[in-house]
């Protein structure tokens, strides 16, 4: 998994499945934010 | 912030992203006003070439603050590459066809990818002089 070094592996416990999850819409929720403040700003 | 801190690439204080931005806001403030004509470069084709080199560092950083990126290595092509093409759709298609903002234009893709390629042979380019290197010794030692 070296080329996608985030991702959990596998056989780990679910809890970090739920974390990357969590990071995952955090992450997405600011790329929509910046694209909509760079498409009426720039 | 995770604790690993694997790469060196400084987001903000990289120099791609503040010549990026410098082009950027003398262009905006400095050049645009004081055209007479319109111009593509300028008024459009620039900004977009810009696109990459400098939004991509401040996500980036924004990802590694959320704890969403592992390390602070320059940007990945997968990661240049995923970007381009949500900036593609959102400001090509979602922008100017949904929120009735923005002009969709193919040359823009091409001027946003195109930007993208260099910032990221920019940022790899450490690692790109070693492939070639090894593959210049190889063809040598044949």
């Amino acid at each position: 998994m070296a080329m996608i070094p985030f991702l959990p592996t596998l056989t780990g416990a679910p809890g970090a499945w739920i974390l990357l999850a969590l990071k995952a819409v955090a992450a997405m929720g600011f790329m929509t934010v910046a694209n909509a403040v760079i498409l009426y700003a720039c | 912030m995770p604790a690993e801190k694997r790469g060196g690439f400084g987001y903000w204080r990289d120099p791609i992203f503040l010549i990026g931005l410098a082009i950027y806001v003398i262009n905006r403030t400095l050049i645009k006003p004081n055209l007479h004509h319109y111009s593509p470069l300028f008024h459009g084709h620039l900004n977009d070439t810009m696109t990459v080199p400098v939004a991509l560092p401040i996500y980036l950083f924004v990802y590694r603050r959320i704890g969403f990126r592992p390390d602070d290595e320059p940007p990945r092509w997968w990661e240049v590459v995923l970007h381009v093409v949500v900036w593609m759709v959102f400001f090509e298609w979602f922008g100017p066809v949904v929120l009735h903002q923005g002009v969709s234009d193919p040359i823009d893709d091409w001027c946003i990818a195109g930007g993208g390629l260099v910032a990221w042979a920019l940022w790899q380019r450490g690692r790109l002089m070693r492939c070639i290197n090894e593959f210049l010794l190889r063809c040598h030692d044949r």
